[in-house]
């Protein structure tokens, strides 16, 4: 406890994933910054082509798999431009890992074979049978562009499930593998690290429907007052007097599963001094529930509730665990409604609105946590630990709780609103870096995050746990779920993402 | 049939349930009569102010 209290503010900055999500985020963002001067150091990142497979094997090219994301770096081989992807991601999450003290050998072999796997998994998402949607997305139609006699029509969203698919085939079927490249599987530092890149995103939204984004940031924010207080008690009482969980138990999965996660359920166990062995079982669960939660969510609210696609956003937000999985819930979400809708209507929903309506009631949630954990804190002090720890939580509990990528997202926001009313001459060279950056480095990020949460997913942990796996399951399908969708409705009904032009 | 034999370790969770006490009846109604009045005033104020 002493130990505790003499923590200086500056703990962790250089050694923890979520401080590192925050440097390496922001280390993104100043560099797509830089086009503000006339300087394109982030075009040389490749990005994936939507290509149709019969064409590619009558006149195999790389070109029409791959491209360099500027054109400044056109003359880059597509094959160079991935390798130079490689090398800057590997260098930075490799130096990331070591500070993390991780096993940096280990990490980049890992490292190697996920971001080829991810690679391979972003490019056969986009063979056009997949993702092609018929219609003009971009002043192309892919599906007619290629002549195609059938398509999955999954937009985005097919690569992301494919990288899914083959991370939890590695993790389920070939475990000595998946132990092998764990060290290098960290799908909420990946995540963070993407979020972070997101803000840039929401700074460009912000730019072009200001009013739309703060009315999105004050409702999510107000969902999740309103949901984390309803959802809490609800599941410690489940917990306590049905399922007979000790007091500790049922407050660190109360946290877990209630919204907030693996980073609510450890922040609860500290706060309260569980037993290890709680959190480790409750993030267990919650990392397996997630992953059900991730595949059958997106294609369920688009199927049930396709004219609302905010309120599924936000309902996602509130109801999937993990920042990792939400973020990936959201952004399969977005492109499954973005792709029914405009085979629907012939209308083209903006891309990632419906993604940022999941991330802003989640990062509520999470800011939310840092503040929970201390109220809870105190509770156990006064009522649970009285007669042996008469000790006083300090206030800088919640600093050292606050999701620093979440900090760090919020001030990439921030920088954009300031550059839109301060500079506004500046925006669009602003909107050039800032473009590459939230587009295919976030989406790297993104998608070697699904890869990373299949491979460390194992199926086989929920043996042993039946009785807790029940009560979370209970809890998430009959109270949180339909309850996250009602408070969701109640704040964000009819809103609508702004069309594509 | 062989039955699934509980991690010791998971065990720890459902064992020695302390007796419910006051504060916990007080934590959670808090909890829930907050959110209910959250509910009612952000309610209003988000229909009126922006979903209008």
């Amino acid at each position: 406890m002493t130990q505790q209290l003499n923590k200086k503010w500056t703990q962790g900055m250089f050694s923890t994933e979520d401080w590192w999500s925050a440097w390496l985020g922001l280390f993104f963002f100043g560099l797509g910054l830089l086009s503000i001067w006339g300087l394109d150091i982030v075009g040389w990142i490749a990005k994936p082509k939507t290509w149709e497979w019969t064409n590619l094997m009558q006149d195999f090219s790389w070109h029409k798999l791959l491209k360099t994301s500027s054109t400044h770096y056109h003359s880059l081989h597509p094959l160079l431009s991935l390798f130079i992807t490689y090398l800057v991601f590997a260098f930075l999450t490799g130096l990331g890992a070591y500070f993390q003290k991780l096993n940096v050998r280990k990490y980049l072999y890992g490292f190697t074979i996920i971001f080829f796997l991810t690679w391979l998994a972003w490019i056969a998402g986009h063979e056009a049978h997949l993702s092609a949607i018929n219609a003009m997305v971009k002043k192309h139609n892919y599906f007619k562009e290629y002549n195609l006699s059938w398509g999955l029509q999954l937009g985005g969203g097919a690569s992301y499930l494919l990288a899914l698919i083959i991370g939890l085939v590695i993790g389920n079927f070939m475990k000595n593998f998946a132990s092998k490249i764990k060290e290098a599987a960290k799908p909420e530092w990946f995540i963070k690290t993407g979020i972070v890149l997101l803000g840039i995103k929401l700074g460009m939204m912000t730019m072009k429907a200001a009013g739309f984004t703060y009315e999105l940031a004050l409702a999510g924010a107000a969902a999740a007052f309103v949901a984390y207080l309803l959802f809490w008690p609800i599941v410690y009482y489940i917990g306590r007097k049905y399922f007979k969980l000790n007091r500790s138990s049922a407050a660190v999965l109360s946290s877990g599963i209630s919204i907030c996660g693996v980073s609510a359920s450890i922040a609860t166990a500290g706060a309260i001094k569980a037993k290890p062995i709680i959190p480790i079982a409750v993030s267990s669960l919650i990392l397996i529930f997630a992953m059900l939660e991730l595949v059958a969510l997106p294609p369920a609210l688009t199927h049930l509730s396709p004219n609302e696609p905010i309120v599924n956003g936000a309902a996602m937000g509130m109801t999937v665990k993990t920042d990792g999985a939400d973020a990936a819930a959201g952004a399969i979400l977005d492109q499954l409604m973005i792709s029914k809708h405009l085979k629907q209507t012939g209308e083209q929903w903006e891309e990632g609105w419906i993604l940022s309506a999941a991330l802003l009631t989640k990062i509520w949630i999470d800011i939310f946590i840092g503040i929970w954990s201390f109220v809870l804190a105190i509770i156990w002090v006064r009522n649970v630990d009285r007669k042996k720890d008469q000790e006083k939580i300090p206030k800088s509990e919640i600093w050292f709780r606050l999701p620093k990528f979440v900090m760090a997202y919020m001030l990439v926001w921030l920088i954009y609103l300031a550059i839109m009313y301060f500079f506004p001459e500046v925006v669009p060279s602003a909107k050039f870096g800032g473009h590459i950056v939230q587009g295919p480095y976030r989406k790297l990020m993104f998608m070697l995050t699904f890869l990373s949460i299949g491979v460390i997913t194992d199926f086989s942990k929920l043996k042993g746990m039946g009785r807790l796996a029940i009560l979370y399951a209970l809890a998430l399908f009959a109270i949180i779920a339909p309850l996250a969708y009602a408070v969701a409705y109640l704040f964000h009904h009819g809103m609508l993402p702004p069309v594509t032009k | 049939m062989k039955q699934t034999k509980l991690n010791p370790e998971i065990e720890e969770l459902f064992t020695h349930p302390e007796p419910w006490e006051n504060w916990e009846s007080k934590l959670i109604i808090g909890s829930i009569l907050l959110a209910i009045v959250g509910l009612t005033i952000l309610g209003i104020l988000i229909n009126n102010f922006i979903l209008k």
